[in-house]
């Protein structure tokens, strides 16, 4: 990094404007240059006949060209059997063929359950959305949730139970596995037999666990999550005796100070935060939050803040509680508490913008009971407590949600439940060990060994949907039905219980790990059936959940309707807030040590965990800060990488408390100097060929005697390793054309921004820079009739990249592997771009998602060669595939780089054809076409969508309107920041956004009239300019 | 070329030709569960054909 500097004889004058990465920024020549390419090296190769061909023979010449034609005669004469084509014999009553059926049912991808409605054709489920009627997801789901439809059909989910031998594995059947499982329990005694799982949200499950402990007496049951908010939680308690943190009315905010807190990343629900949050950023209403993010690691809140300060985490608590001080000093709240803290100190020690300060301290005091202050989960319970306690004096407790609380069925256990299991397991106490579609071996700190204490219990047994860590580690495996092929419930919130219904029957020989249970508690293997499960959670509702809703239907009556909608909304209260204990504050933490390196651990935006490493779609989700695809990396912060002299890509060793780790680093703008922050989840073991060796395990670095919190180590260290490793970031891919100013995308307008203070005062300041209507040498089409069209509200795009996944999903986007993404070969049809601006330790930061923009006069058509690539007359820009034969000349010409090309098969190619699999060819939408080598394709605005609209339009005998069609961007987006509908609908929604004083077109000057309308992003900041 | 060189020749092109169309190539991959899958649907499921409505 500090090579471009010099190279550029720049040193610490970085360009104020925008600028996409650090390459950009000082300006890279590799880097700049590469821009004048449209493919990267290596990616075409270059053929010199006169090289290659040189004094070829005329015999040579014919023997080559015989040998060809017969080669490729051989080779086109293969007739691949596709299977065939059989109708129904006997229609099932509610399939109608090529119309699609929608459950209702709960996503079980994180502890958040929310609402979905899964699409299904012909039996097969093809897409996942939410449930436009669910009270807290509201229609919308993240990119897990969407993606978990491939994990449904991953080739590799374990098909049969297996049980350990001296080499391996052996298949076995249900019956003598149960037998078996049930013989050893039965043995068990007073000896403990200790069940492993993540969050319990499901009321019947409980239940289920409550049998088996009423059958086998020595069970005990360890819920566990790798990111938890235990912290939170039990600072709630402490600070107001009972319950737990509640849900917060973020669209009510006014102000909103984040500390280390990600709420609209991965904290909490993060699709409902985003939409109560967006909601107050609207340009209609003209109603704005002001935003204020302390962070140490760059976030995806970060991302989005006003005003942003980047602070160690060690010292949030003297933050809050210099706060705290100079609120009271000032007179707005009355506490002694904080006597021992200054404000001012703590700006100058830590050299904090004074300015930002300020406003901060004012803020709090104009918008006293309107503003919230939210720490993250990282943090410890001290700073929680400080936290709310800051917020009850302010009178925010107004912020707190009174029309639900959250519901924990069960708490996690603590980290010193933990490791009394493992002393357990170390004395001989346990008979047996039962891991419930969990993998503690990879998510327990390694400290504890806990991989190898399993060799000491008499039998393991895991219940699981693919082979992992923890199930190598097993006597037995048994494979559980996926989250759409099981039934059950799910509370997590007073006031609403979801339901979840299998969608299809079971693909493999699995079985619901309830139902597993269930059998166990029988003591007889014969007792399974396919609806033991659904069997019992009906009876469990009529008998214990119907009585206290005291309905008025009966109760098949409502438990079909539940299950038609989803959910059920009950009448219970939300928890109340009592007074704050001001003595649950311990000043004695105050005093932290920040000298030496934090090494920061969060939860991975794409894989979580690591329980969705397998899915290719989300390893190749590009991060929405770094846009890194396929690996995890240690970012530290510009002058830190200045100060151990490394650059992207090299080795570096982070080392904590005798725990190490080699792995690649990344320079990442705006993070705190001195911390080191890595995502957990990847650099999984036995998990299968997408997730395995993918990025590095830093789980390892996690210790069972923390000293900070769970996921925050002080004195840490850092050193330069030997060697390099390729991250692949997608930051430079798909630049626009680069004139070699470093400003471009402020000289051309392509990201346009402004403020709240200069919109009110002129609202129309964004059409100064528009450019005159120009003349075209093409007669302009009349769209007399509809127009497609789509406008995306920047203010709202938070940059999630949730509408990517929507997107791979319903256009059967390949993925195409790390290796291709290095050669900028990525076939996401939608991308977010990212744009840093200002210096690289407080950049300001703008996304801009980017798809085809269906120009009026669209570039990429003029050239096509065998017109591949049409208008329709509604306006759409359509790519015909099987007309196209792979010149590329329109993704050459198109200006906004979106076109996609299939250098490769690529399910064939990737994975050695993992995606080929016949089991994953039954994902496919049916609608859009599998497209193949040599082709190219893009965003078509879902025509299928459109097609379909227009044939229920033409049934119904009614014209088609804009709002008939939703994308499948539009219907993930959790802020709703994109709007598609008819461009000549004058009455709709749409159109208000097509023709807003915020609106423009990103390239506008050279009048290809893009379809695709960008409201430009307004900062709430206390100044006009910039 | 003589005759019999020529015979020669063009039979080894054709076994070559024969072999090359029967080489089982795809060994060299990976072979995924390739086993047909029967599609049910759960008969205890309540679907719906439209995105948005309510029951309850």
């Amino acid at each position: 990094m500090s090579d471009y500097r010099e190279e550029n004889n720049l040193q610490n004058n970085p360009d104020p404007n925008y600028w996409r990465s650090f390459e950009e920024l000082y300006k890279n020549e590799k880097t700049l240059e590469a821009r004048n390419h449209e493919f990267a090296d290596g990616v075409t190769d270059d053929f010199n006949p006169n090289e290659s061909l040189s004094g070829i023979s005329r015999r040579k010449f014919l023997a080559l060209l015989g040998a060809s034609a017969a080669f490729a005669g051989v080779a086109c004469s293969d007739y691949r059997d596709k299977g065939e084509i059989v109708p129904y014999n006997v229609k099932p009553e509610e399939i109608i063929l090529g119309k699609p059926n929608f459950y209702a049912s709960t996503c079980t991808a994180c502890p958040n359950s929310c609402g979905i409605l899964i699409k299904t054709r012909e039996g097969r489920p093809i897409k996942v959305d939410g449930n436009p009627e669910h009270p807290v997801n509201r229609g919308k789901i993240c990119a897990k949730g969407q993606a978990n439809i491939l994990n449904l059909y991953d080739p590799e989910r374990i098909q049969q139970p297996l049980k350990k031998n001296s080499a391996g594995f052996d298949n076995i059947d249900w019956k003598k596995a149960d037998s078996d499982i049930i013989a050893a329990l039965s043995m068990a005694g007073s000896k403990e037999i200790s069940i492993v799982t993540h969050t319990i949200s499901s009321p019947t499950f409980l239940k289920v666990l409550e049998d088996f402990k009423s059958k086998f007496p020595s069970t005990k049951v360890y819920s566990y999550e790798l990111f938890n908010n235990s912290n939170r939680n039990s600072a709630w308690i402490k600070s107001y005796g009972s319950g737990n943190f509640p849900l917060i009315k973020w669209n009510e905010a006014k102000v909103i100070v984040a500390l280390d807190s990600d709420f609209l990343g991965v904290e909490g629900n993060r699709i409902e935060n985003s939409r109560l949050f967006a909601e107050s950023r609207d340009v209609n209403s003209k109603s704005f939050n002001r935003l204020y993010v302390i962070e140490s690691s760059m976030t995806l809140t970060g991302i989005n803040a006003d005003y942003r300060m980047r602070i160690r985490p060690e010292l949030q608590f003297a933050f809050v509680m210099s706060l705290m001080n100079e609120l009271n000093k000032k007179g707005v709240i009355s506490t002694s508490l904080a006597s021992g803290f200054s404000l001012s100190d703590f700006v100058e020690k830590n050299n904090l913008d004074k300015e930002k300060v300020n406003y901060l301290i004012n803020d709090l005091i104009a918008y006293k009971g309107k503003s919230i202050i939210h720490a993250g989960d990282l943090l410890p319970e001290n700073v929680h407590i400080a936290v709310n306690i800051l917020n009850d004096l302010l009178g925010n407790k107004n912020l707190y949600r009174n029309d639900s609380s959250p519901v924990n069925l069960i708490n996690l256990a603590s980290l010193d439940e933990i490791k009394e299991l493992v002393g357990k397991i170390s004395n001989g106490q346990i008979a047996a060990v039962i891991h419930l579609d969990c993998n503690p071996v990879y998510h327990f700190p390694s400290d504890l060994n806990y991989k190898n204490m399993l060799g000491k219990v008499p039998i393991v047994v895991t219940l699981t949907e693919r082979m992992n860590e923890t199930a190598q580690f097993s006597n037995y495996i048994l494979p559980v039905n996926h989250n759409f092929e099981s039934w059950g419930d799910a509370k997590n919130r007073t006031g609403v219980i979801s339901l979840q219904q299998p969608v299809i029957s079971p693909l493999h020989n699995t079985r619901q790990k309830e139902a597993i249970l269930l059998t166990w508690i029988s003591s007889s293997p014969e007792t399974f059936s396919e609806t033991l499960y659904h069997d019992y959670l009906m009876k469990h509702w009529e008998t214990d959940i119907y009585p206290s809703l005291k309905s008025k239907i009966e109760f098949k009556q409502l438990w079909f309707g539940a299950l038609h909608d989803g959910f059920l909304l009950t009448n219970e209260s939300a928890q109340n807030v009592g007074n704050i204990n001001l003595s649950s504050l311990d000043l004695n933490q105050a005093s932290i040590d920040t000298k030496g390196i934090t090494l920061i651990l969060r939860e991975s935006y794409q894989v979580g965990d690591g329980r969705f490493a397998n899915n290719g779609w989300l390893q190749e989700l590009p991060h929405p800060v770094s846009r890194i695809t396929w690996d995890n990396y240690a970012a530290i912060s510009h002058n830190t990488a200045k100060s151990l002299n490394v650059e992207n890509d090299d080795l570096v060793e982070v080392s904590v408390g005798g725990r190490k780790l080699t792995l690649p680093v990344f320079i990442q703008a705006g993070n705190a100097d001195d911390t080191i922050t890595i995502e957990l989840g990847y650099g999984r073991e036995f998990s299968g060929i997408v997730a395995s060796g993918v990025g590095f395990n830093a789980n390892q670095l996690l210790s069972s005697k923390p000293d900070f919190s769970n996921w925050v180590y002080s004195n840490a260290s850092i050193t330069k390793a030997a060697g390099k490793y390729s991250l692949a970031s997608t930051q430079e891919h798909h630049a626009f054309d680069n004139p070699r100013t470093q400003d471009l995308h402020l000289k051309r307008h392509i990201i346009q921004e402004g403020t709240v203070s200069l919109y009110e005062k002129k609202p129309d300041f964004i059409q100064e820079h528009r450019p005159k209507e120009l003349e075209s040498v093409y007669t302009p089409f009349q769209y007399n009739e509809m127009k497609w069209g789509m406008a995306i509200d920047l203010n709202k795009c938070l940059g999630c990249g949730d509408c990517i996944v929507a997107c791979n999903v319903e256009n059967n986007v390949p993925v195409v592997g790390k290796d291709q993404v290095l050669k900028s070969r990525e076939m996401q049809w939608l991308r977010i771009d990212r744009y840093y601006s200002g210096s690289p330790d407080d950049p300001r930061v703008s996304v801009q998602p980017m798809l085809c923009q269906h120009c009026d006069q669209a570039p990429c058509e003029n050239v096509c060669p065998v017109v591949a690539t049409t208008h329709s007359p509604d306006g759409l820009n359509q790519m015909v595939y099987n007309r196209c034969v792979g010149t590329r000349y329109c993704s050459n010409n198109c200006p906004y780089k979106v076109r996609r090309f299939n250098f490769f098969n690529f399910r064939d190619h990737f994975r050695d054809g993992y995606q080929e699999s016949s089991l994953l060819t039954l994902m496919f939408n049916p609608e859009v076409t599998v497209r193949s080598r040599g082709v190219m394709e893009k965003c078509t605005f879902c025509v299928q969508r459109i097609e379909e609209a227009r044939s229920e339009a033409a049934r119904k005998g009614v014209p088609i309107k804009g709002t008939d069609v939703k994308t499948a961007c539009q219907e993930a987006c959790p802020t709703n920041a994109i709007h598609f509908g008819d461009i000549n609908g004058k009455d709709s929604e749409f159109y208000k956004y097509r023709t807003h004083e915020l609106g423009y077109y990103v390239l506008e000057e050279l009048n290809v009239r893009p379809n695709v309308t960008y409201i430009a992003k307004l900062r709430n900041i206390h100044t006009e300019e910039l | 070329m003589n005759r019999k060189k020529f015979f020669l020749s063009a039979s080894l092109a054709a076994a070559a030709v024969a072999l090359f169309k029967y080489i089982p190539f795809t060994l060299a991959k990976r072979n995924f569960s390739s086993k047909k899958v029967e599609v049910k649907i759960n008969p205890l499921a309540v679907s719906r054909k439209k995105v948005g409505e309510k029951n309850v």
